[in-house]
């Protein structure tokens, strides 16, 4: 009994400083044309943790996590410059394939966008284009697969062929995970994946990453300060495109050591 | 420190704050006039007190359910956190401090009924005093955030516990030397007792304000001074019975 008291106290957030770091980031910067919107970010991300990315809107935290899978490679006018290791691989390597890194890498949006298909051909579509299943069989594992760690298996199982936007919108979320996790990724990146989400389906999501994070790596941008609480072990605080401030959650939410923090997260600026 | 955006959490935060300093203030007058009325056989001042400990109660209570409410609807982080915690802690240490002031002061009348040593009074009295100083130092440790007076007020307890164990061999020895002491004696050792816990309490809310103001736990706790604990019967010097050879 007392073991499994141990347990649950332990299962929030504590960062655990033994596991190897996934992705290294040193001296990231980031200009938006003329303007620059992250000043040189060096920033490691722990394996199989969540790490919280925090700060005011425009802070440059969205910008930091889409560098980490080149997603600013889709804005012409965006300059990335620093090193942002992948297992010691460089990910703004000419030589890499970018789809082949945002399959090791996913991504979660703001908002549910599910394709404009059925809810099995939303998860068997990266596969597919993978070339991850050589057979229909193998096709219908990964997507069973993929369904169940999202935790929606058992309200979709009956009804895979009815489309994905018909569902709800926290069943929509759960989706776009298991879309993401379908490709078999390393690394998932969450931008504010529950920001149009109820309470109810934010805490089904919340529960998911906690599960999410025994076989995967998590990096997720939240304003919501009781999230990032909730199920990160690590945060970094960002502050007009600098890192204020990174440490183990416990420690940023009860005693933050920088005054940025503290006066953010304590609702002293916006 | 910047305010809050939210101008009425500002004011939900400042309320609490200031009703703990005002229970502060109370719980000094409480012990100051329990005391003083034991002192002096004070009745009406007696009953004053344990009037007194109604509002203080209501006082903690108030301080909850705002405290409570705040966190409910704020969720407060961080510093504003351990200002609340603090809060709810501090006010109940306080309430308890009142519930021992009154405590002391129910037992004026009894301890009145029978003639009392004035050098037992006075060991009181200076237990108070004491007491209060521990407590006046805690509370301004509390309304200036003031760590290094927390833990000075931690430190000097000690002092507290060694008069209180003095007291209780003073006490015992009065007990042996004249049985007709007893209840008198009796009294005086449980208001001295409800003393020594007030300067336990002031301890408490020290580690509280050392809490709220650098986030972190005070470290080890301090040593023990009341011995009381394990004085025997045979510890205390029995004075000779008048006329006898003594025991």
């Amino acid at each position: 009994m007392m073991e499994n008291l141990q347990a649950s106290f332990n299962k929030g957030p504590s960062v655990d400083s033994s596991k190897p770091i996934k992705m290294k980031t040193k001296d990231v910067t980031v200009h938006y044309g003329q303007k620059q919107a992250l000043n040189g970010i060096t920033l490691n991300i722990p394996e199989n943790q969540v790490t919280a990315l925090i700060g005011p809107s425009g802070c440059g935290k969205s910008t930091y996590l889409r560098c980490l899978n080149r997603m600013n490679d889709t804005i012409d006018s965006a300059k990335v410059a620093g090193e942002i290791l992948l297992d010691g691989e460089d990910v703004y390597d000419p030589d890499i394939d970018v789809v082949e890194l945002r399959a090791r890498v996913g991504m979660v949006f703001q908002k549910p966008n599910p394709f404009p298909k059925s809810i099995y051909d939303n998860v068997a579509y990266g596969p597919k284009i993978h070339g991850l299943a050589h057979s229909k069989q193998e096709l219908d594992e990964v997507v069973h697969t993929s369904l169940r760690r999202a935790g929606l298996y058992k309200e979709v199982h009956d009804r895979l062929d009815e489309p994905g936007t018909g569902l709800s919108g926290g069943q929509q979320q759960r989706l776009c995970i298991a879309r993401a996790i379908a490709v078999s990724p390393e690394v998932i990146l969450m931008d504010e994946p529950c920001s149009a989400l109820d309470p109810i389906a934010t805490a089904t999501v919340e529960e998911l990453i906690d599960e999410l994070r025994e076989n995967y790596t998590i990096v997720i941008v939240t304003h919501s300060m009781q999230q990032a609480a909730r199920v990160s072990q690590l945060t970094a605080m960002f502050h007009l495109g600098d890192l204020a401030e990174v440490g183990p959650t416990e420690k940023m939410f009860s005693n933050p050591g920088d005054k940025r923090t503290q006066d953010y997260i304590t609702g002293r600026f916006g | 420190m910047a305010e809050h955006i939210v101008t009425s959490y500002e004011d939900e935060l400042k309320f609490i704050i200031r009703r703990i300093s005002e229970m502060g203030g109370q719980a000094e007058r409480m012990v100051e006039q329990s005391v003083s009325a034991l002192m002096r056989s004070d009745w009406a001042l007696a009953q004053s007190v344990v009037a007194d400990d109604v509002l203080l109660d209501a006082a903690q209570r108030e301080v909850d359910e705002r405290a409570i409410r705040t966190i409910a609807k704020r969720q407060p982080m961080a510093i504003d956190l351990r200002e609340i915690v603090g809060a709810i802690r501090i006010s109940s240490d306080l309430e308890r401090i009142g519930d021992l002031a009154k405590n002391t002061a129910k037992r004026v009348i009894a301890v009145h009924e029978h003639s009392q040593p004035l050098q037992l009074v006075r060991g009181l009295e200076h237990l108070s005093d004491l007491a209060l100083e521990q407590l006046k130092e805690v509370l301004d440790a509390y309304a200036t955030r003031n760590e290094k007076q927390a833990l000075a007020v931690r430190d000097s307890d000690e002092s507290i516990d060694a008069v209180y164990t003095s007291i209780f061999r003073e006490l015992l020895t009065y007990m042996m030397e004249d049985p007709r002491n007893i209840t008198a004696c009796t009294h005086l050792l449980f208001s001295a007792k409800n003393i020594e816990r007030i300067g336990d309490h002031a301890t408490n809310i020290a580690e509280t304000v050392y809490y709220i103001k650098t986030g972190e736990q005070m470290e080890a706790e301090r040593p023990k001074g009341d011995r009381t604990a394990s004085i025997a019967h045979t510890d205390v010097t029995t004075p000779p019975a008048p006329g006898g050879s003594g025991a």
